[in-house]
This record gives C-alpha cells, sequence and structure tokens, in this order.
C-alpha cells in the first residue's frame, strides 16, 4: 500500500500560473534584448528597443498578478520587510524588484528616447536579475515538500531555459512582424537550440520525478500514467513542433508566428499543469 | 496618517522577549480515548469557528483534517476488517463483543490527537518570505498574524500538511501552542483539558524523558511495537518538539513515514538553476555573436 500524502495543497491557482507566464516571458525577452543591445546593436538595434517597450507592462500585469494571488494583498509590501536567502520566494520577491525598477528604467529610456550609452548601462544591469527572475520559480517550487515538486531537482534549470525560449520566441514574432528576415533567422536559430536544451531539461525534471517523485509520491497508477502523459504531450507539442518549424519554416513569416505561439502557449500549458500539480495529488484542505 | 501607519508598521522591530527554556508536546496516542476534548478546549481558547456538523459517513472522525480554523485533530484509525460486498451494496463485516475481545482482537481503532509538531528546524519558518513566522521565546513556532501576507509559501512547504491558509482573513494559522497561555505560565488549553494525560506539555527535556520512561512501561506491560515518532533528528529532518508515542506505522495515523526538510537540496537547486542559466546564456551569446546571420 503506498502512503497516504499528508500534505496541503498550497493555495495557488490562476493567478500564480498568470505570474509564471508573465514572469517568464519579460525576463526571457529583456535577456534577450538586453544581450542584443550588447553585443549586436548595429543591426536589431529597433527590435531590441521594441521589446524594451513591452517588458515592462508585462511585469505590471505580473506584479498585479503577484499581488492579487496573495491571502491580503494590502499586505504585499510586507515582503520588503526581511530578505531570507534560505528562502526562494523572499530571494525571488528582492530579485523582480529590481527587475520592475530596471524594466521601468528601459522604458522610459525609450520613451524619452535616452542615448545609446545609456540603454547599454541599462541592459546590463538589468541582465543579472532578469536571469534570476526567469530561474528562481523552478527553485522556488522544488523546495517544497509538494508531491511531484520535491523531486524536481532541475525545476530551476528548465525555467531558465524555459523563460529565454519564450522571450526568444516573443523576438522572433516580432522580427517576423516587423519584416526583418535577416532577424528572424537569427532568432529562429536561437529558439530552436533553446528548445533542444529545453527539452534536455524537461527530461531531467521528469527523470528524476518519474522514478522516486510522482509514481511514489502519487501512489496512483492512473494519475502518474496522466502526468507521463502530459509529459510527453510537452515534449512533442511544446518542444518537438516548434523545433520541426524553425528547422523547415525559414522565411516564412507565418511559420514564424506559428512557431512563437507553441513556444509562448508550451509555456503557458507546461505552467498550468506545474501549478495543479500537488492539487491532483493530494486533497486541498486549506 | 492611518495609511501610512498601516505602510510602515510592519518594518518596526520590538526588542525580542528573553529565551525561556524549550517547551512542547508529547503525546501519548496509547492513552487516547477520542473523546475530542482538545479539540473543543482549542477552538475555544483561541475564538477558532465551529467546522459545521460534517458528516463523513465512513468513519467516526467528522474533523478530517488540520485547517486554518482547526489546530488540533483527533485522528481515528479504524482497523476493522473490509465491509464485504454483497448483491445490495456493502455490508459491514459482523464482529461480535468476543472477537473484539479476543487476543489479538478482530479489530482496533487507534486514536492521536494530532498537531502542529512544532519542528526543531521549522521549514514553513525557513521559507516564510515576510517574517510572520519565528521561533519565539519557548522554541515554538509561531505565525505572526499582524505579519502574514498569506502568500501560502508555508503551506507548499510543511511536510506533515498542518498550516493552512484560512479562507476568513487569508492569513495562515496553525497551533500556538497557546503562546499567550505559555507566558502567563499557563499550560495550553488541550494537554489541560486532556482527561487521560494523552497530551502532555512541558519542557521538551523533560518530556523526551519522560516519554522513554513510558516506552519502557509499555515493553514492560507486553505492549509491543511501541515506538517515538520525532523524538530526535533523522537523517533527512530535525527532531520535533511535538512529538509522539506510535503503536502502527506512521502513515497509518496520517504522518509522514519518512519526512524529509524541503531545504534540504536548495544549495545544489540553486546550482541547477546557475547551470540552466549560464547554458541558455551561451546559446544566445553564441549565436549573436556568429558570423554566419
Ligand atoms: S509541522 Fe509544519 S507548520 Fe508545524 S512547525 Fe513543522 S513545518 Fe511548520
Ligand atoms: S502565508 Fe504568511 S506565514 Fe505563510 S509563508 Fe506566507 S507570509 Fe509567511
Amino acid at each position: 500500500m503506498q502512503p497516504r500524502i499528508v500534505t496541503k495543497a498550497p493555495p495557488w491557482h490562476g493567478w500564480v500560473t498568470a505570474d509564471l507566464f508573465l514572469l517568464s516571458t519579460a525576463s526571457g525577452t529583456f535577456t534577450m534584448a538586453a544581450m542584443v543591445v550588447l553585443l549586436r546593436p548595429w543591426e536589431m538595434d529597433a527590435l531590441a528597443r521594441a521589446a524594451f517597450l513591452i517588458v515592462f507592462p508585462l511585469m505590471l500585469a505580473d506584479l498585479a498578478c503577484l499581488i492579487l494571488d496573495l491571502g491580503d494583498p494590502a499586505r504585499f509590501h510586507h515582503m520588503l520587510r526581511t530578505f531570507k536567502p534560505s528562502s526562494p520566494m523572499s530571494v525571488g520577491v528582492w530579485t523582480i524588484s529590481a527587475f520592475s525598477f530596471i524594466a521601468f528604467l528601459a522604458f522610459i529610456a525609450e520613451i524619452l528616447d535616452w542615448p545609446q550609452s545609456a540603454i547599454r548601462s541599462i541592459a546590463a544591469a538589468g541582465l543579472v536579475p532578469a536571469l534570476v527572475a526567469g530561474a528562481y520559480k523552478g527553485v522556488l517550487f522544488s523546495a517544497t515538500a509538494q508531491p511531484g515538486w520535491r523531486r524536481m531537482r532541475w525545476l530551476g534549470g528548465a525555467f531558465a531555459v524555459s523563460s529565454a525560449s519564450m522571450g526568444a520566441g516573443l523576438m522572433l514574432a516580432l522580427a517576423a512582424g516587423a519584416g526583418q528576415p535577416g532577424a528572424a533567422r537569427l532568432f529562429r536559430f536561437i529558439v530552436m537550440w533553446l528548445l533542444v536544451l529545453n527539452a534536455l531539461a524537461v527530461r531531467r525534471v521528469m527523470g528524476s520525478t518519474a522514478t522516486t517523485g510522482h509514481l511514489s509520491d502519487v501512489g496512483d497508477r492512473r494519475a502518474a500514467l496522466r502526468v507521463s502523459l502530459c509529459y510527453t504531450g510537452f515534449i512533442v507539442a511544446g518542444l518537438g513542433v516548434p523545433i520541426v518549424l524553425c528547422a523547415i519554416g525559414g522565411g516564412n513569416s507565418t511559420i514564424d508566428g506559428l512557431t512563437a505561439a507553441i513556444v509562448l502557449g508550451g509555456g503557458l500549458a507546461s505552467r498550468q499543469f506545474l501549478v495543479a500539480l500537488p492539487h491532483r495529488s493530494a486533497p486541498n484542505r486549506t | 496618517m492611518g495609511i501610512l501607519a498601516d505602510l510602515f508598521y510592519p518594518f518596526r522591530r520590538p526588542a525580542q522577549p528573553p529565551a525561556r527554556p524549550a517547551t512542547g508536546f508529547f503525546t501519548d496516542t496509547t492513552l487516547c480515548i477520542g473523546c475530542k476534548a482538545c479539540e473543543v478546549a482549542c477552538k475555544q481558547w483561541n475564538q477558532l469557528p465551529s467546522d459545521g456538523f460534517n458528516f463523513t459517513g465512513d468513519s467516526y472522525d467528522n474533523t478530517q483534517a488540520l485547517s486554518g480554523t482547526t489546530w488540533r485533530h483527533v485522528v481515528f484509525v479504524e482497523q476493522f476488517p473490509q465491509p464485504q460486498k454483497t448483491e445490495s451494496g456493502f455490508a459491514p463485516e459482523a464482529l461480535d463483543i468476543e472477537a473484539l475481545l479476543a487476543e489479538p482482537p478482530a479489530g482496533r481503532w487507534l486514536m492521536m490527537s494530532d498537531v502542529c509538531k512544532h519542528c526543531g528546524i521549522a521549514p514553513c519558518e525557513i521559507a516564510c518570505p515576510t517574517g510572520a513566522l519565528i521561533v519565539n521565546e519557548f522554541s515554538n513556532i509561531y505565525v505572526q498574524n499582524d505579519i502574514c501576507n498569506g502568500c501560502g509559501y508555508c503551506v507548499a512547504a510543511c511536510p506533515f500538511g498542518v498550516i493552512a491558509r484560512s479562507p476568513l482573513d487569508g492569513h495562515a494559522h496553525k497551533c500556538t501552542l497557546c503562546y499567550d497561555r505559555q507566558r502567563d505560565d499557563m499550560p495550553p488549553a488541550c494537554a489541560k483539558a486532556c482527561p487521560t494525560g494523552s497530551i502532555q506539555f512541558g519542557p521538551i527535556d523533560e518530556l523526551r524523558v519522560r516519554a522513554h520512561a513510558r516506552l519502557e512501561e509499555l515493553d514492560a506491560r507486553g505492549v509491543s511495537g511501541a515506538y517515538l515518532y520525532g523524538d530526535s533528528p533523522s537523517a533527512s529532518y530535525s527532531a520535533l518538539n511535538a512529538f509522539f508515542l506510535l503503536i502502527d506505522k506512521p502513515d497509518r495515523y496520517g504522518l509522514p513515514n519518512d519526512p524529509e526538510r524541503p531545504q534540504l537540496h536548495l544549495r545544489g537547486d540553486y546550482l541547477r538553476a546557475a547551470f540552466g542559466t549560464l547554458a541558455a546564456l551561451a546559446v544566445i551569446a553564441a549565436s549573436l555573436m556568429s558570423h554566419v546571420f
């Protein structure tokens, strides 16, 4: 007989899924734009600048989700009364605060047309907070007692790569939309290799989870089978299909748009699946 | 003014009270008779709302679980033969009094008054990003209700499924080990109300000595299989300041057999996240710097 699950699923639902999606997209997009500004400003500057205009509104929406998700939203600022490296949520709150501020600066810099040197400085300063913001949620989930999550030792790595690929997907959509075939080709290449990396990361998450995680945690073969099928679906539909599209869809802006939509949609679906995992496994007795 | 006061109030740091001897609970489940006096006393003292007249239909345990408004739960473990399937549905096994009094008996009830374990190293306290959860002067894990903002991370971190967010105020709640009563040198309400001495309160060192003496006593009386749960640390979890004497496997009582501190792999998880980040960054940088594009 499998041991009964005794943990309580945390009271996290749709707002948290939306937060994961928006934060990953914003941090990934900022990372891509910052890297472009720092490494290849001469030909894709306009795209990077458009990306900076998108990131701050995404972060505003994300902050709204983070606040609405709390049991007592009026106490959001209580998060800032302490800094605890032992708590990934505390690390995340400070990182998001720093990242939001830099995203705001980048937004203002674009609106007010600040000089290129200022934009390069903002891009450089924002790179580390953006990268941490893209990755820390995975650690936040894996450092819990929840069935499934607690065995996902590579979830932080998977989030890092997934956030980057979602940002690259958005950049691909922008390049295709702006009619910049050279830039679209480059972002197609980046998306493709980030997705390959993503598949490896998801495989590691799933591997460490399937052997000792869900099966022992859930103790219900049908639930375990559903989990395995979902993972397979994510790998095939969310990663495999866009990889193939990147490889074959050269120069077609509709295919590029479709690729970006699948990458972003897959990111959203996999995050929703992750948030729902403890609710499927454990009775939600809050 | 009101808004400003609300804004800055949580950042004030009053002086901490001096440390007092660590206290806790020793719950001897062999003494529990399932009267639920502890549940009632806890509700009454802490002014917690009733859970309603719920009827599980398959157990005398209608409380079912600890929650944001139920901080003591008398677990009923009913170990009787499974009902038999008949043409008209399920029929309970017919048990006469002889069968129940025989040795070994045909069935038994295990009862355990469950509560927050006040873990020696508490995952909920480590996880809490606001600092609402603290280790108080009695080494008990305490939620500061004026600080908690209901993020729910403690709920995800607790391996025992204890702490929960209350739908009434949106904040996390659990047993306070009657902090207010302890400060006035009174025992917690549940321990005071327990008529059999199943819930024992006191300095934790004293309780551990008492628990070992009780084990020896049970052994001498021929009770086999009794052991202490949470009395000492394991490889993956700290000792509990609310520990139990059990006579069956932990999961029979709704306790994890082998609890694991969720932050055990935190350093490695951060490192693996950094590795993923660097790998993604390398792909992006190499592509942007490539002359192919
Ligand atoms: S049992 Fe759960 S709520 Fe109680 S101290 Fe331990 S981790 Fe915290
Ligand atoms: S819900 Fe409250 S007590 Fe729990 S982690 Fe969040 S702030 Fe801390």
